[in-house]
């Protein structure tokens, strides 16, 4: 088991550090913006943008830019600065992560809720009026472009401009720290946005495995034993469906923890999803690189740990894996 | 809460496979797949849906005439009301007009073009691409596969959206990229769809090679004497291409998905083009005042979209009867 572990450890690394050299193949070999000319500014003599060059490190060769980085990474935890703000990329990424981590952590629960009975239900019926309407819904559910349910959303409910303003705050991100009621109000929302594309998926997969799991022998044999159907489906059959979904809740955690751009943009949710997508427009790479590298580590995080449970659970994975 | 009778869940027992009663000798796998999918309705219906919008996107010129509708770019001033803001649905514009004075159907309709053609287009080209790495990475094993396996790995750690807005935007300010063969807008954004899009079937056609080239009729081949070329693509191509098409038919939705939220960010197809993403983000500052500019694309989107996935579920039923019960 800890050989296992260390294997994937050691893959983990390798990919973060794949990763580190695709951004850096991408951002150098494709024509961005020139960060020290954004740095310097409208009416800037080619003398200082050279000097901003110099300091930047810019006229370095690729490698060696690539070499210092990974040094200062992994041996310091030294993400450097932004080209933009001068601010350090760790203290940016440490102040956006609460929004990132509220939003997905709320979301998570919400679409979990939703999607769980939605499946279950829909699974035991299946090809019923009920099944029919609940299959419908994720199917919209999953179809609908999340920006657009999230503007439909704003223009209906929210409180200043709203049809039928329900959920007051929405649009204004308030830390959890500040005001625990108004960041409930204003993340209410973009909760529900996002918890409902999600669900949407969750529903039609646990619908599908649970329908899979219910022709399987020892759900006959726990019938056969004289166990209750609510126990039958609930202890038997929804334990074993389930497992597929707990796969895809580990990475879809990940990648959600790396930043939901759409959603954070289109609620004002000052998060990691919004901090990479504003360094892209600003070329501005530390910060880009950051981001990126925090979402892969999120991502690489999420599958060691569905990896690790899974070889915990069946010892075959261990051997083979 | 009781949870279905036993009767209820032996449902799929009680009709027989798809397949067992048919005559399935004598007909070819294509005439399989058509006669199990014309039986699903639901399958059919989002078909004709999904004709109709690529005829309206095709002839949408001709449609827009007439209607008696101006095109997608005219600008009409009397459009806009005394102070200058658009005014809504009226018999002149069905579906309103835009800040310029746009016509919000006449847009509409062509930004079916875009979405159609980046969703078809666009998951052919990262089909293909993953189908042949995939192919590739299966049948030589060794580096070659460890080398995809690792860099399927990473692609998948990166934040898609970000590494699709880095390459849309690095293409689009240095005015293309790749020594002018990718220019900003359309090709740009096929590719960013084909360069993230291979992975998911890259990764499912090396798995079914590794079986597939241990299978008996490879074997047979081998000792028929013929080539490796040979055996490759008479052997063991035709055999993935059921799993592709269902792979590539359920990528669809995803990548016009993709294409439109691109084009919200602002890195899609160039502004002067309609699509149905960059209007939503042309409507999303004003979506209070002007709801008819939110709405109607995005309804498009939504109903595409839609029709794609249920195509693809189809199409999936059709190709693989066994994984339905």
């Amino acid at each position: 088991m800890i050989g296992y572990i260390a294997r994937r450890l050691l893959q983990a690394v390798v990919v973060l550090v794949a990763v580190c050299a695709l951004t850096f193949v991408l951002f150098f070999l494709l024509p961005s913006g020139d960060p020290a000319v954004l740095r310097a500014g409208r009416r800037a003599t080619p003398e200082t943008i050279a000097a901003i060059r110099a300091q930047l490190h810019l006229d370095d060769p690729v490698w060696v830019q690539f070499w210092a980085y990974l040094k200062g990474v992994f041996l310091h935890f030294d993400l450097g600065y932004s080209y933009y703000s001068s601010e350090s990329v760790s203290s940016l990424l440490r102040s956006r992560l609460p929004a990132t981590l509220s939003l997905t952590l709320g979301a998570v629960v919400l679409w979990l809720a939703i999607a769980l009975p939605i499946g279950i239900v829909s699974a035991l019926r299946r090809r019923t009026w009920v099944d029919r309407l609940l299959m419908g819904g994720a199917l919209v559910a999953i179809s609908a472009p999340v920006y657009w349910v999230g503007l439909v959303a704003l223009y209906l409910f929210s409180d200043d401009i709203g049809l039928v303003p329900l959920l007051p705050g929405a649009n204004r991100y308030v830390a959890l720290s500040d005001d625990p009621g108004a960041w409930f109000g204003a993340l209410l929302l973009p909760w529900l946005v996002l918890a409902g594309a999600f669900a949407g998926v969750y529903a039609r997969m646990l619908r599908t495995s649970l329908i899979e799991t219910m022709h399987q022998d020892f759900i006959r044999t726990a019938r056969a034993k004289g166990i209750s159907e609510r126990r039958v489906v609930l202890r038997h059959g929804v334990r074993v469906a389930i497992t597929p979904v707990v796969t895809l809740l580990g990475v879809d955690i990940g990648v959600l923890l790396g930043g939901a751009v759409l959603v954070e943009t289109v609620f004002n949710v000052p998060g990691i999803g919004t901090l990479g997508y504003d360094s892209i427009r600003y070329a501005d790479f530390p910060v880009i690189q950051g981001t990126v590298l925090l979402a892969a580590l999120f991502v690489v995080v999420a599958n060691l740990v569905v990896d690790v449970v899974y070889a915990y659970l069946d010892p075959r994975v261990r051997v083979s894996g | 809460m009781s949870v279905g009778t036993p009767s209820v869940l032996h449902d799929p027992f009680a009709e027989p496979p798809a397949g067992a009663t048919e005559q399935a000798y004598g007909r070819s796998p294509a005439q399989l797949f058509w006669r199990r999918f014309r039986r699903d309705r639901v399958a059919l219906a989002a078909l004709a849906v999904i004709v109709a919008l690529v005829l309206v996107a095709l002839l949408a010129p001709l449609l827009l005439k007439l209607l008696g509708l101006p095109g997608p770019n005219v600008r009409d001033a009397k459009a806009l009301d005394d102070f200058g803001a658009p005014v809504g649905p009226s018999s002149a514009h069905p579906f309103g007009v835009d800040d310029f004075g746009r016509d919000v159907f006449a847009r509409t309709v062509y930004g079916a073009r875009v979405s159609l053609f980046v969703g078809l287009v666009g998951t052919a080209i990262a089909a293909l691409l993953g189908t042949l790495l995939g192919l590739l990475a299966g049948w030589s094993r060794g580096w070659v596969d460890a080398l995809l396996v690792g860099l399927v790995d990473v692609m998948l750690a990166f934040p898609v959206l970000l590494l699709g807005l880095g390459i849309a935007s690095a293409c689009t300010l240095g005015g293309g990229c790749a020594g002018g063969l990718i220019e900003p807008g359309l090709r740009t954004v096929l590719l960013v769809v084909a360069a993230i899009g291979w992975t998911v079937i890259a990764r499912v056609v090396r798995g079914q090679v590794l079986s597939l080239r241990e299978r008996e009729f490879v074997d047979a081949a081998r000792v028929g004497g013929a080539s490796e070329l040979r055996i490759v693509t008479r052997e063991v191509l035709p055999n993935l291409v059921p799993t592709v098409i269902v792979y590539s038919s359920l990528m669809i939705p995803q990548t016009i998905l993709f294409e439109a939220a691109l084009s919200f960010l602002g890195v899609g197809v160039s502004p002067s083009t309609p699509s149905w993403g960059s209007m939503l983000a042309d409507a999303a500052p004003n979506f209070d005042t002007q709801w008819w500019y939110m709405l109607f694309p995005g309804l498009a989107l939504l109903v595409t979209v839609m029709a794609f996935n249920l195509l693809g579920d189809g199409v999936q039923d059709a190709l693989d009867p066994i994984s339905r019960q």
